[in-house]
């Protein structure tokens, strides 16, 4: 039976509760005048340690003897993502993150590209900051799959030894870096929402949200390598390309096993899109006021790459199916963007979207709910205002 | 396709509802017949349309305790979940807005030292533990929509409400067909203003002599920064908000360091149009002799229900062949004391010891059944409700007279007035409009212990699944023109939860903030919103009412 | 065929909250319910148990209580369900909890047909231990899957990727995740959930599966949660009155659009 990972000295324990309170997980309790763990909730986060002013609490921990060759460990790697050929933005997203971690941690960048007929993205992966750029150009890894995309990592990370690795948390990212993760028998935390490097112990700091985003947390790995992290596309931003930028490109043959599955098809097209991944949604309320007014809203979706969303309303009045309803009934969002027009803000829409990085509201009611989480509210017609954003853009894109 | 015909399932003592009141007629039965050491034992079934037990449970709650002695052992009396014990009883008198008077004595009536304070959903679901340890069997998130009758006219089971069809009526790809359930009898714990047992009523003609009356209760959790000393400390409030010709008032209870339960609740015979019972509430909380209980507060939950407040002349007849009636739905609350579970709960004892000598004797007809009503009115609730039988009508001519009444049944322990005090019926006492117009509604801004009123409705967590019919039936839509003409669409006030919306002249039905609290089925001037059952499982999610 | 599918018991997550003040979770009024993802694939596999006649277990790790939602598949249709509960597994990260989930799984059938997870857990939304379990049990991978066929052993998917959906085809046995894009769960009937009731769950702890000590909780999970923090609550920014101007309000709107790399 497993002890709990923490040790309340009872001679020592005052019963100020001060560790009750610091504690996350609720796996504190008073019995009588003392405090008790329980052994099943504790999650060995030390908030307790370190909030007890009469040093009560110690860790049960044996001090993990760190184990041989962590150091061996070097670099930091970016999983390139492409689809026929072409590297995903989120892959230079990544980079531009990568760069600053790898100078915090002073050692090098690389970018690892998984593909066939993708020799040529060594350039603008090298611009984009990368110092290596490995290439795996092989037929069967034209197309994504789970089992031979993870061999082919594990390989290189076998032969390599990154010391972190970030991917996109895309479906492709998601899927199979999970499983290099369990492979290598190290940690991967998935979403990050930011990375940063430990300034005294050199581990990566990975900040994510938990419980639909109710809450956030920070993890580390600190005694398994490569530290791995997925994060989603559009959290960090790419950097302005360096042309002159010089690196190193090392092209890297494999034996890989047989594939496990095949695709037989693939149908991507924007229409079929997820609202609950979607990063830009342009939603619409109430105030809409009729059905045919929803083709703005997809129309200035279709401008920014996005897909529409709408409250309840919307939907009861029949104007669009339930899949693109947002709110406590509908779907949870967390888009970079969401463009709320002529929505109010009732809480059981906010709870849906609440979580979206940047809230832009246009409603003509000055009090509006929606107003107290907007980062950008703006009173007014969004029958003039709408309009007026499609025709801006349009021109944008001339 | 989950479409398998099932056979009907056979019990021999079914529940509908899981309040307290079924749970002690089945915890006193299984304990009593046990304690004789009968074997076999009856199978006993208790179902609830609730997600969860406690889920469409909301009360105050005071909790006389005299309901559980004999029922529960002192452990199981120690190991309930209601932490706080009343320490601090204050009775005030609101004058308005601003001013009030603490009555420097509390009613006698109302004293409640020392007894339980704190939520009645915990409660039930720890009655529900204990029911299923002694061999009950629980089942939620199913409707009891329908009795089942023989030719004869008996109650010989139920039916449940089928799961997966949608808006429009067709089975969807997860229709789950309603399944019958046949027992030796039924026991009718729905509620207050229970749907089954108003039409078994009805149809048997068991009625009172006198037509039930209700009242709306609004309530919510508040949050308060920590503070020990007030735990216990409960306060009701009389007055301001209400009229004076309506009987209304509040509560406040400290139930833990960090919980402050409090509650409006109002009649529902009264008589305005403009009334919006929710923004009384909000008034109710910004009087500052109420306001200083949840200051720096925050309201983190909610939930509303209708409380029978007609008394002794309105309980039914309790017994039909082959049904009993227990709790609310027999309308069995003091509404002096404003206490109601111990008397619940002594009519699931009363039930239960009936019962065991049915299954004793293997006969469970309308003669053997009978001995439950004699029962209940040996009960001491039962006299407590004599007790205040005229109690609540004279209010509803005015304050002053109902307080002189009160206060002289409760000296001549009930037996002045001894006539029975007329009552109209909740829903012929709304009065038009006057000059034909809607005053303009009042507002309040929105604070951390004010929100409005959908935000209360998300904080009570009721979810319905929204590709269903809509169970509120509006029965004749031109009653709606003529309603709105002359009260001014009074559905969109008294509802506590916006379900009902005025729109281009026509009201929709936003049936999935409903909190199942039957308030529109009482009130509504026409009689014309016919309150049905929703999917099973849907409808709020009370955890610590 | 036989189908094992793995629940989880999960917070509603709607509810969760954390107290910004002292950083803890507010657990008061949060129900536990049946992982929603998981939902979705216990249907999956009541689908081929319809057509196919598969047996379905179902499996969950947590503490004892975790039961209800072993009773709640068995009312839906499951046939057996074993519960993975043992203190030796408190703390666990996806690694290691992959590694108890995929003993268990080997335990119940060396060698079952299909094992189903939902795509992730709304309270750790990780998406992890569908793959993780994949890894260890040696099996295909296919994630996001929203229907399934099954004929002489060859499944054929539709999975919902990024920009539209893929169709996938392989043989059996094979590891799957399922989104909600698939077909919608049936109920548990009353009788259903009569004979759940009634029904004995086997419960295994670290030793009855196998499981080493070192591979299991918090000494098994290379990941450790430093900091639990309250994610920063929106307060409202910048408000304009577009009602005059309404051109200076558009220009804000876009150019905040641009600095976000989105216009």
């Amino acid at each position: 039976m497993a002890d709990a990972p923490i040790f309340i000295d009872p001679e020592k324990c005052k019963g100020c509760k001060k560790c009750i309170t610091a504690c996350p997980f609720d796996a504190l309790y008073m019995e009588g005048k003392l405090a008790v763990v329980k052994p099943d909730e504790c999650r060995a986060c030390n908030a307790c340690i370190k909030a007890c002013p009469f040093k009560a609490i110690s860790s049960t921990a044996k001090a993990e003897t760190k184990k041989a060759g962590l150091a061996d460990f070097k670099g930091v790697w970016v999983f390139a993502e492409q689809h026929h050929g072409k590297v995903q933005e989120v892959a230079y997203e990544l980079l531009a993150t990568g760069r600053r971690l790898a100078n915090d941690r002073g050692c090098e960048l690389a970018a690892v590209v998984l593909g066939h007929g993708v020799s040529d993205s060594a350039s603008h992966l090298i611009a984009a900051g990368a110092d290596k750029v490995y290439i795996v150009d092989q037929p069967e890894l034209a197309e994504y799959e789970a089992d031979v995309y993870t061999d082919a990592l594990n390989q290189l990370i076998a032969k390599y030894k990154p010391e972190v690795i970030l991917a996109g948390a895309t479906a492709v990212g998601r899927a199979f870096f999970a499983k290099v993760a369990v492979r290598a028998r190290t940690g991967l935390t998935a979403d990050c929402t930011a990375l940063s490097i430990d300034k005294e112990t050199y581990l990566l700091h990975q900040t994510r949200p938990a419980f639909g985003g109710n809450i956030m947390a920070t993890i580390m790995t600190p005694n398994h390598r490569p530290q791995m992290a997925t994060v989603r596309p559009k959290v960090f931003k790419m950097a302005p390309p360096d042309p002159k930028r010089k690196g190193e490109t090392l092209i890297e043959a494999l034996k890989l096993v047989a594939a496990g599955t095949k695709l037989v098809k693939s149908e991507r097209n924007a229409s079929n899109v997820n609202i609950a991944e979607a990063e830009i949604i342009v939603a619409g309320g109430r105030g809409l006021k009729k059905a045919e007014n929803l083709e703005q809203l997809k129309r200035l979706a279709e401008l920014l790459g996005g897909v529409v969303g709408v409250s309840r309303a919307c939907v009861d009045a029949g104007w669009i199916s339930a899949a693109h309803q947002v709110g406590q009934t509908g779907k949870t969002v967390c888009p970079k963007i969401y463009l709320a027009f002529g929505i109010s803000g009732a809480i059981q829409h906010l709870e849906g979207m609440r979580a979206s990085d940047t809230i832009i509201a246009v409603n003509s009611d000055p009090n509006a709910p929606i107003f107290g989480i907007s980062d950008l509210g703006i009173v007014g017609d969004l029958f003039e205002i709408l309009p007026m954003m499609i025709g801006a853009l349009e021109g944008r894109k001339h | 396709m989950a479409n398998k015909t099932k056979q009907p399932i056979h019990t021999d003592i079914l529940c509908v509802g899981a309040g307290v009141a079924s749970l002690a007629t089945a915890l006193a039965l299984l304990r009593a017949l046990k304690a004789q050491g009968k074997q076999p034992l009856p199978r006993v079934t208790v179902i609830d349309k609730g997600r969860n037990v406690g889920s469409h449970v909301l009360s105050g709650a005071v909790i006389d305790p005299s309901g559980f002695k004999g029922l529960l052992t002192d452990a199981e009396c120690e190991k309930m979940p209601i932490e706080a014990r009343v320490s601090k009883e204050s009775f005030h008198m609101l004058f308005n807005a601003t001013k009030a008077m603490q009555i420097p004595w509390v009613p006698p009536m109302m004293q409640a030292h020392g007894y339980p304070v704190g939520s009645l959903t915990k409660l039930t679901q720890y009655f529900a533990q204990l029911c299923e340890k002694e061999g009950a069997e629980v089942y939620t998130g199913f409707a009891v929509t329908e009795l089942i009758e023989d030719a004869k006219g008996r109650v010989v089971g139920v039916r449940t409400g089928d799961k997966g069809v949608d808006r429009d009526g067709k089975p969807k790809s997860n229709f789950t067909p309603g399944e019958e359930i046949f027992a030796k009898v039924v026991v009718l714990g729905e509620g207050a203003c229970g749907i089954l047992t108003d039409k078994l009523i009805k149809r048997k003609g068991l009625e009172g002599r006198r037509e039930q009356s209700y009242a709306v209760g609004i309530k919510e959790v508040v949050e308060v920064p920590a503070d020990e000393t007030r735990v216990g400390e409960i306060a009701h409030t009389f007055g301001y908000p209400s009229d004076w010709s309506t009987y209304g008032g509040g509560f406040v209870y400290h139930v833990s360091p960090t919980q402050v339960m409090i509650c409006f609740a109002y009649a529902l015979d009264y008589a305005r149009p403009e009334t919006d019972p929710h923004m009384l509430f909000r008034k109710f909380k910004a009087q500052p002799a109420v306001a200083e209980h949840i200051k720096g507060g925050k309201s983190v939950a909610y939930g509303a229900k209708v409380i029978p407040e007609g008394g002794y002349y309105s309980v039914p007849q309790v017994v039909a062949d082959g049904a009993l009636i227990v709790g609310d739905g027999a309308g069995l609350v003091d509404t002096l004391r404003i206490k109601g579970v111990h008397i619940a709960i002594q009519s699931g004892r009363a039930a239960a010891e009936t019962l065991a000598e049915c299954w004793n004797k293997g006969d469970f007809s309308l003669e053997a059944l009978k001995p439950y009503g004699e029962r209940l009115r040996q009960t001491e609730g039962w006299r407590q409700l004599k007790r205040v039988k005229n109690v609540r009508a004279p209010f509803s001519t005015n304050l002053i007279l109902g307080v002189m009444s009160a206060g002289c049944a409760w000296a001549t322990f009930g037996k002045l007035p001894f006539w029975q005090v007329p009552m109209a019926p909740d829903h012929e006492e709304m009065l038009p409009l006057k000059g034909g117009r809607l005053p303009e509604p009042e507002t309040m801004d929105a604070t951390p212990t004010s929100p409005d009123r959908l935000t209360d409705v998300f904080m009570s967590g009721t979810i319905h699944d929204e590709d269903q019919p809509c169970h509120l039936k509006i029965l004749d839509r031109a009653k709606c023109a003529e309603c709105i003409k002359l009260y001014g669409a009074p559905c969109q006030r008294f509802c506590p939860a916006e379900v009902y919306r005025l729109e281009d002249g026509h009201i929709h039905v936003d049936f999935s903030n409903c909190l199942h609290c039957k308030t529109c089925q009482i009130k509504d001037p026409f009689l014309n919103i016919e309150w049905t059952f929703p999917q099973g499982g849907d409808g709020p999610r009370y955890t610590r009412m | 065929m036989h189908i094992v599918v793995c629940v989880k018991q999960v917070p509603d997550t709607a509810n969760v909250r954390i107290n910004p003040e002292t950083n803890t979770l507010m657990r008061e009024g949060v129900e536990s319910i049946m992982n929603p993802f998981d939902e979705y694939a216990l249907e999956e596999a009541l689908r081929l148990k319809d057509a196919h006649g598969a047996r379905v277990t179902v499996i969950t790790m947590g503490p004892p209580q975790a039961d209800v939602v072993l009773r709640e598949a068995m009312a839906r249709g499951a046939d057996d369900a074993v519960l993975l509960t043992d203190r030796a597994f408190a703390g666990a990260d996806t690694l290691a909890t992959s590694y108890a989930i995929a003993q268990a799984i080997k335990k119940v059938n060396a060698r079952p047909d299909l094992v189903l997870f939902g795509k992730q857990a709304i309270d750790g939304d990780t998406a992890q231990v569908g793959p993780g379990v994949s890894e260890f049990l040696n099996m295909p991978l296919v994630t996001y899957v929203r229907a399934m066929t099954v004929k002489d052993g060859v499944f054929t998917v539709e999975t919902m990727m990024d920009e539209g959906v893929d169709v996938i085809e392989g043989r059996l046995p094979a590891v799957m995740t399922v989104v909600k894009e698939a077909a919608t769960p049936r109920f548990g009937s009353l009788s259903g959930w009569m004979a759940a009731k009634k029904t004995d769950i086997p419960r295994w702890g670290a030793k009855d599966v196998g499981a080493e000590a070192a591979m299991c909780g918090l000494d098994g999970s290379p990941t450790k949660v430093v900091k639990i923090f309250a994610p920063p609550t929106k307060t409202g920014g910048i408000k304009m009155d577009g009602r005059e101007e309404p051109e200076a309000a558009v220009e804000a709107i876009v150019k905040l659009l641009q600095e976000k790399g989105v216009a």
